[in-house]
Protein backbone atom coordinates (compact mmCIF):
# COMPACT_ATOMS: atom_id res chain seq x y z
CA UNK A 1 0.00 0.00 0.00
CA UNK A 2 2.93 2.67 1.15
CA UNK A 3 4.49 2.01 -2.55
CA UNK A 4 1.63 2.34 -3.96
CA UNK A 5 0.85 5.84 -1.90
CA UNK A 6 4.32 6.28 -3.13
CA UNK A 7 4.04 5.78 -6.76
CA UNK A 8 0.67 7.73 -7.28
CA UNK A 9 2.00 10.97 -4.98
CA UNK A 10 5.39 11.05 -7.41
CA UNK A 11 3.54 10.92 -10.45
CA UNK A 12 0.49 13.16 -9.41
CA UNK A 13 3.67 16.02 -7.96
CA UNK A 14 5.72 15.41 -10.94
CA UNK A 15 2.95 16.08 -13.61
CA UNK A 16 1.35 18.89 -11.62
CA UNK A 17 4.43 20.88 -11.07
CA UNK A 18 5.62 20.62 -14.91
CA UNK A 19 1.75 21.42 -15.80
CA UNK A 20 1.37 24.65 -13.97
CA UNK A 21 5.05 25.89 -14.69
CA UNK A 22 4.03 25.45 -18.48
CA UNK A 23 0.72 27.02 -18.25
CA UNK A 24 2.10 30.15 -15.83
CA UNK A 25 5.41 30.49 -18.53
CA UNK A 26 4.34 29.59 -22.25
CA UNK A 27 1.95 31.03 -23.86
CA UNK A 28 -0.39 28.64 -26.39
CA UNK A 29 1.73 27.58 -29.21
CA UNK A 30 4.95 28.35 -27.37
CA UNK A 31 7.77 25.89 -27.89
CA UNK A 32 11.34 25.33 -26.94
CA UNK A 33 14.00 25.05 -28.14
CA UNK A 34 12.76 27.85 -30.61
CA UNK A 35 14.94 25.97 -33.34
CA UNK A 36 12.83 23.43 -36.06
CA UNK A 37 14.94 20.50 -36.32
CA UNK A 38 15.18 19.29 -32.42
CA UNK A 39 13.85 15.72 -31.75
CA UNK A 40 11.96 16.96 -28.92
CA UNK A 41 10.13 20.18 -28.23
CA UNK A 42 8.19 21.59 -25.42
CA UNK A 43 5.44 22.87 -27.09
CA UNK A 44 2.32 24.03 -25.09
CA UNK A 45 -1.38 22.73 -26.13
CA UNK A 46 -4.51 22.75 -24.21
CA UNK A 47 -6.56 19.36 -25.23
CA UNK A 48 -9.86 19.76 -24.69
CA UNK A 49 -10.64 16.06 -25.40
CA UNK A 50 -9.56 12.42 -25.04
CA UNK A 51 -5.97 10.81 -26.02
CA UNK A 52 -5.63 11.00 -30.01
CA UNK A 53 -7.76 14.19 -30.39
CA UNK A 54 -10.81 12.67 -29.98
CA UNK A 55 -14.12 15.16 -28.75
CA UNK A 56 -17.43 15.11 -27.35
CA UNK A 57 -19.65 17.44 -29.00
CA UNK A 58 -20.62 20.42 -27.40
CA UNK A 59 -20.34 21.76 -23.16
CA UNK A 60 -22.32 18.65 -22.26
CA UNK A 61 -19.84 16.40 -24.58
CA UNK A 62 -16.93 18.20 -21.96
CA UNK A 63 -18.97 16.97 -18.85
CA UNK A 64 -19.76 13.81 -19.87
CA UNK A 65 -15.86 13.13 -20.53
CA UNK A 66 -14.48 14.77 -16.80
CA UNK A 67 -17.67 12.47 -15.29
CA UNK A 68 -16.60 9.33 -17.18
CA UNK A 69 -12.88 10.12 -15.94
CA UNK A 70 -13.74 10.56 -12.54
CA UNK A 71 -16.03 7.15 -12.79
CA UNK A 72 -12.89 5.07 -14.53
CA UNK A 73 -10.54 6.96 -11.37
CA UNK A 74 -13.02 5.27 -8.82
CA UNK A 75 -13.26 1.79 -10.71
CA UNK A 76 -9.04 1.97 -10.93
CA UNK A 77 -8.90 2.96 -7.53
CA UNK A 78 -11.34 0.17 -6.24
CA UNK A 79 -9.75 -2.53 -8.47
CA UNK A 80 -5.90 -1.06 -7.03
CA UNK A 81 -7.34 -1.69 -3.43
CA UNK A 82 -8.96 -5.01 -4.24
CA UNK A 83 -5.55 -6.30 -5.93
CA UNK A 84 -3.24 -5.30 -3.03
CA UNK A 85 -5.52 -6.81 -0.08
CA UNK A 86 -5.62 -10.05 -2.28
CA UNK A 87 -1.56 -9.99 -2.31
CA UNK A 88 -0.90 -9.19 -5.94
CA UNK A 89 2.84 -8.89 -6.82
CA UNK A 90 4.62 -5.78 -6.72
CA UNK A 91 4.58 -5.41 -10.80
CA UNK A 92 1.15 -5.58 -10.88
CA UNK A 93 0.77 -3.02 -8.04
CA UNK A 94 2.75 -0.37 -9.64
CA UNK A 95 1.32 -0.75 -13.05
CA UNK A 96 -2.06 0.01 -11.66
CA UNK A 97 -1.00 2.84 -9.65
CA UNK A 98 0.76 4.63 -12.61
CA UNK A 99 -2.40 4.14 -14.50
CA UNK A 100 -4.53 5.42 -11.46
CA UNK A 101 -2.12 8.45 -10.99
CA UNK A 102 -2.06 9.19 -14.66
CA UNK A 103 -5.68 9.00 -14.89
CA UNK A 104 -6.06 11.41 -11.60
CA UNK A 105 -3.77 14.39 -13.14
CA UNK A 106 -5.79 14.61 -16.07
CA UNK A 107 -8.57 14.89 -13.95
CA UNK A 108 -7.00 17.62 -11.93
CA UNK A 109 -6.82 19.76 -15.65
CA UNK A 110 -9.84 18.91 -16.53
CA UNK A 111 -11.96 19.54 -13.27
CA UNK A 112 -9.96 22.20 -12.22
CA UNK A 113 -8.12 24.63 -14.30
CA UNK A 114 -11.07 26.01 -16.17
CA UNK A 115 -11.96 28.08 -12.70
CA UNK A 116 -8.06 28.54 -11.30
CA UNK A 117 -6.39 30.16 -14.74
CA UNK A 118 -7.03 32.60 -17.11
CA UNK A 119 -7.21 31.52 -20.40
CA UNK A 120 -3.87 31.06 -22.44
CA UNK A 121 -3.75 32.60 -25.98
CA UNK A 122 -1.21 32.78 -28.67
CA UNK A 123 0.45 36.53 -27.23
CA UNK A 124 -0.54 35.97 -23.23
CA UNK A 125 0.11 33.74 -20.80
CA UNK A 126 -2.30 32.76 -18.50
CA UNK A 127 -2.67 34.09 -14.81
CA UNK A 128 -3.09 32.05 -11.38
CA UNK A 129 -6.35 33.15 -9.64
CA UNK A 130 -7.45 35.83 -12.06
CA UNK A 131 -9.80 38.39 -10.84
CA UNK A 132 -12.33 38.41 -12.99
CA UNK A 133 -12.46 34.31 -12.44
CA UNK A 134 -11.63 31.33 -15.08
CA UNK A 135 -11.40 30.74 -18.48
CA UNK A 136 -14.10 27.61 -17.35
CA UNK A 137 -16.26 26.41 -14.99
CA UNK A 138 -16.22 23.22 -13.14
CA UNK A 139 -15.52 19.99 -14.73
CA UNK A 140 -14.48 22.01 -18.30
CA UNK A 141 -11.17 22.86 -17.98
CA UNK A 142 -8.77 22.06 -20.74
CA UNK A 143 -5.99 19.26 -20.14
CA UNK A 144 -2.30 20.77 -20.14
CA UNK A 145 -0.06 19.08 -23.33
CA UNK A 146 3.52 19.56 -23.55
CA UNK A 147 5.88 17.12 -25.06
CA UNK A 148 6.43 16.85 -28.48
CA UNK A 149 9.12 14.13 -29.81
CA UNK A 150 8.83 14.09 -33.63
CA UNK A 151 8.96 10.79 -34.96
CA UNK A 152 9.00 11.43 -38.98
CA UNK A 153 9.37 14.79 -40.51
CA UNK A 154 9.78 15.91 -44.19
CA UNK A 155 7.52 17.15 -47.38
CA UNK A 156 5.12 14.60 -48.64
CA UNK A 157 5.59 14.01 -52.48
CA UNK A 158 3.64 15.92 -54.59
CA UNK A 159 1.75 13.16 -56.63
CA UNK A 160 -0.22 12.68 -53.10
CA UNK A 161 -3.84 14.20 -53.58
CA UNK A 162 -4.56 16.96 -51.73
CA UNK A 163 -1.46 17.38 -49.10
CA UNK A 164 0.75 16.41 -51.57
CA UNK A 165 3.94 18.85 -52.09
CA UNK A 166 2.96 19.62 -48.13
CA UNK A 167 5.12 19.66 -44.38
CA UNK A 168 3.98 16.47 -42.57
CA UNK A 169 4.93 15.55 -39.20
CA UNK A 170 4.64 12.29 -37.42
CA UNK A 171 5.10 12.55 -33.85
CA UNK A 172 3.91 11.06 -30.13
CA UNK A 173 1.07 12.50 -28.77
CA UNK A 174 -2.15 12.83 -31.15
CA UNK A 175 -3.17 14.53 -34.41
CA UNK A 176 -2.76 18.24 -33.80
CA UNK A 177 -1.82 21.56 -36.02
CA UNK A 178 1.31 22.87 -35.94
CA UNK A 179 2.07 26.84 -35.89
CA UNK A 180 5.72 26.15 -36.57
CA UNK A 181 5.88 26.10 -40.27
CA UNK A 182 4.67 29.04 -41.81
CA UNK A 183 3.79 26.88 -45.25
CA UNK A 184 1.34 24.56 -45.87
CA UNK A 185 1.26 21.25 -43.75
CA UNK A 186 -0.30 17.95 -42.93
CA UNK A 187 0.37 16.24 -38.99
CA UNK A 188 -0.49 13.14 -37.15
CA UNK A 189 1.07 11.81 -34.54
CA UNK A 190 0.49 8.12 -32.73
CA UNK B 1 1.22 15.87 -27.25
CA UNK B 2 1.17 14.41 -24.21
CA UNK B 3 1.78 15.20 -20.79
CA UNK B 4 3.28 12.96 -17.84
CA UNK B 5 -0.02 11.89 -16.63
CA UNK B 6 -0.22 9.84 -20.16
CA UNK B 7 3.28 8.85 -20.37
CA UNK B 8 2.48 7.54 -16.68
CA UNK B 9 -0.67 5.73 -18.16
CA UNK B 10 0.69 4.59 -21.17
CA UNK B 11 4.07 2.90 -19.23
CA UNK B 12 1.49 1.68 -16.42
CA UNK B 13 -0.50 -0.52 -19.12
CA UNK B 14 2.57 -1.80 -20.28
CA UNK B 15 3.45 -3.03 -17.02
CA UNK B 16 0.22 -4.41 -16.51
CA UNK B 17 0.66 -6.97 -19.33
CA UNK B 18 4.39 -7.96 -18.88
CA UNK B 19 3.14 -8.99 -15.45
CA UNK B 20 0.26 -10.56 -16.60
CA UNK B 21 2.53 -12.55 -18.70
CA UNK B 22 5.07 -13.42 -16.18
CA UNK B 23 2.27 -14.64 -14.26
CA UNK B 24 0.48 -16.69 -16.87
CA UNK B 25 3.69 -18.43 -17.45
CA UNK B 26 4.92 -18.82 -13.37
CA UNK B 27 0.89 -20.48 -13.50
CA UNK B 28 1.98 -23.88 -15.19
CA UNK B 29 5.09 -24.20 -13.27
CA UNK B 30 4.19 -24.05 -9.90
CA UNK B 31 1.62 -26.37 -10.90
CA UNK B 32 4.16 -29.10 -12.07
CA UNK B 33 6.13 -28.32 -8.84
CA UNK B 34 3.02 -28.74 -6.43
CA UNK B 35 2.28 -32.17 -8.16
CA UNK B 36 3.04 -35.30 -6.21
CA UNK B 37 6.53 -37.11 -7.54
CA UNK B 38 6.33 -39.66 -8.84
CA UNK B 39 7.69 -42.72 -6.56
CA UNK B 40 8.55 -44.96 -9.55
CA UNK B 41 11.21 -42.37 -10.58
CA UNK B 42 12.13 -41.03 -7.02
CA UNK B 43 11.97 -44.39 -5.06
CA UNK B 44 11.02 -42.23 -1.88
CA UNK B 45 7.66 -43.22 -1.44
CA UNK B 46 6.94 -44.17 2.23
CA UNK B 47 3.67 -46.53 1.88
CA UNK B 48 5.42 -48.58 -1.31
CA UNK B 49 3.63 -52.01 -1.56
CA UNK B 50 7.06 -53.62 -1.95
CA UNK B 51 8.04 -53.07 1.62
CA UNK B 52 7.05 -55.77 3.32
CA UNK B 53 6.75 -54.67 7.20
Amino acid sequence: MKRAAAVILLVLLADQALKVWVKLTFTIGQHVPEHLDSWYYLHFIENEGMAFGMKLGGEYGKLALTLLRIAAVIGIGYALRRMIAQGASMLQVISVSLVFAGALGNIIDSTFYGMVFSASTPHDVAQFLPADGGYAGLFHGAVVDMFHFPIWRGQLPMWLPRIGGSYFEYSAGRCSTSPMRPSRWASCSS
Amino acid sequence: MFNIADAAITVGILLFVIAHRRMKHAAPEAAIDAMPSDPATTGNDPVSPTVNP
